[in-house]
């Protein structure tokens, strides 16, 4: 047992260190067991995003409790602790200056919050879904499954493109018909199959109208509005539906062509050549 | 039409369009979707099933919680009231239950669901869009497709307001039937562009029994109070 009381440093023993092991390793445990548990209740109730930054703070709440539960057994002076913490933290700033970038940036981009888990965004050149927001980087999963991870440093600074950030989000079609073909029938059968849709939105409602008179047909332009959550399942599917449809009431897609005229005479005056 | 359905056994709801057939020692939920069949295998013991009006957000899939149905003008004087009779678009929900709880199996409806948008597309919200009959007394809807709706509206501020839209939350949004599926809502209009709705815990008639919320089913331990409602900030016109 006497070795429980050899001095490590200070007036601190090997009985603190192991008192302090031993409370901080239950802290540690019960904060598992914790965020276990609130995962659990959570999971139906919350968005992901949310329900992990609520289990991450339960989580550092009970480690820190735990680790000031266990500092007396350090006969620990609060005002030096600060003094020296102070200290370091200034030394470490220094050494560390990309680092400290990282989680300012980090805690700006939790404050202005330009996108949350599971948004699809596009930051500088990478496009996906943001998988996580950490103090010091900000992961996307790419829409190839990629897993990219961005120092938030970069995140930052970078132009964020957000396309979950509104509620609803516009998109077109650019439509080409034959010249033969009668524009406000194709209109007619465009605009129908649009209403007909649940999440083409009524309000504000779809508009199809003749565009452009091109050089190859008649341009129809359709512009829809879609809950932005469904707006690429609607522009999928609604695409093919309007082909299908438009060709089965005998409206086509126009190749492009070009009509040549010769001139009558250019024969005639051959002849004379050669004669 | 509601209410429940004898199980254990074979049983086939044509009005509803759903089935229970034997598969071995056990029962499958089986309905017909578009050119799918929903599948579902059931607990042979201890559950009954149920079919209930739910609230209207959940088809085709679940884009939001609010539910927008727009009207023929009502003009409102100052400081008055008025009662209307509205219809709100019916969602079945097909539940098992137990004693102590139940759980959600199937939703469908007869209605075709379409979407909105109530605002802005930075600051609105999406909508469940339901157009409907006005009446000045209850009367019956198509009852398989539609429930009725006593809207009890106030205008609370001092000018003349024409009202055609209200959104509700349907975070509280309390279903009683009997042969037809009804709720209770109001409408407190502060202004030209703000309004309070809520859908209160009431029956539109004597002897109608409450409705199993969806809500309650996925086990969402909301306290959002019948007082909470929903503001409509982006006007009622």
């Amino acid at each position: 047992m006497a070795i429980l009381s050899t001095l490590v440093f200070g007036e601190v023993t090997v009985l603190d260190l192991i008192i302090f092991a031993v409370i901080t390793g239950i802290s540690v445990l019960i904060a598992y067991v914790a965020g276990f548990y609130l995962k659990k209740g959570l999971s139906d109730n919350l968005r992901k995003d949310e329900m992990i930054k609520i289990v991450r703070f339960v989580q550092i709440l009970i480690i820190l409790a735990g680790i000031f539960i266990s500092l007396p057994s350090f006969h620990v002076d609060f005002g030096e602790l600060l003094l020296i913490g102070g200290t370091a933290g200034i030394i470490i700033g220094f050494a560390s200056q990309r680092l400290v970038t990282n989680v300012g940036s980090g805690a700006f981009l939790m404050l202005e919050r330009p996108m949350r888990i599971g948004d699809s965004v596009k930051i500088g050149e990478t496009s996906g879904t943001v998988d996580d927001i950490r103090v010091l980087s900000t992961t996307v999963k790419t829409y190839e499954g990629i897993y990219v991870r961005i120092p938030n440093e970069t995140v930052f600074t970078s132009e964020i493109t957000n396309y979950d950030a509104n509620v609803a989000r516009r998109f077109e079609y650019r439509i080409r018909i034959r010249y033969s073909d009668d524009a406000d029938h194709a209109m007619h059968i465009i605009g129908h199959l649009l209403e007909a849709h649940p999440f083409v939105l009524k309000n504000p409602g779809p508009s199809v109208y003749v565009d452009e008179l091109g050089e190859n047909g008649i341009i129809l332009m359709a512009r829809i509005w879609a809950p932005s959550s469904e707006w690429w399942s609607v522009r999928t599917e609604m695409l093919g539906k309007i082909k299908t449809t438009l060709e089965k009431e005998g409206i086509e897609i126009p190749v492009p062509q070009r009509v040549v005229w010769f001139a009558e005479k250019t024969g005639a005056k051959e002849e004379n050549i050669s004669s | 039409m509601f209410g429940r359905v004898t199980y254990p056994g074979t049983y086939e709801s044509k009005e509803h369009g759903f089935r229970i057939e034997h598969d071995g020692n056990s029962f499958v939920y089986l309905r017909e979707n578009g050119n799918t069949v929903i599948e579902k295998h059931l607990p042979q013991h201890g559950i009954s099933l149920v079919v209930h009006p739910v609230e209207p957000i959940n088809l085709p899939r679940e884009v939001t919680r609010c539910l927008e149905i727009v009207f023929p003008p009502v003009l409102m004087a100052p400081e008055a009231h008025q009662t209307i009779f509205l219809t709100f678009p019916l969602e079945y929900g097909v539940f098992l239950r137990t004693d102590e709880d139940y759980q959600l199996l199937d939703v469908f409806s007869r209605c075709i669901p379409k979407y909105s948008l109530y605002g802005t597309p930075e600051s609105g919200v999406i909508t469940r869009y339901h157009e409907s009959d006005i009446s000045h007394m209850e009367k019956e809807p198509d009852r398989t497709r539609n429930g009725i709706l006593r809207l009890e509206i106030r205008n609370e501020s001092r000018g003349w307001v024409e009202v055609s839209h209200a959104v509700f939350d349907s975070y509280f949004m309390p279903i009683y039937f009997d042969t037809v599926a009804g709720m209770v809502g109001e409408m407190k209009i502060y202004s030209r562009l703000m309004a309070q709705t809520n859908i209160l815990d009431r029956k539109v008639r004597e002897g109608m029994e409450p409705a199993l919320p969806i809500i309650r089913a996925r086990k969402i331990m909301n306290i959002d109070l019948e007082r909470k409602g929903f503001l409509m900030e982006h006007g009622v016109a």
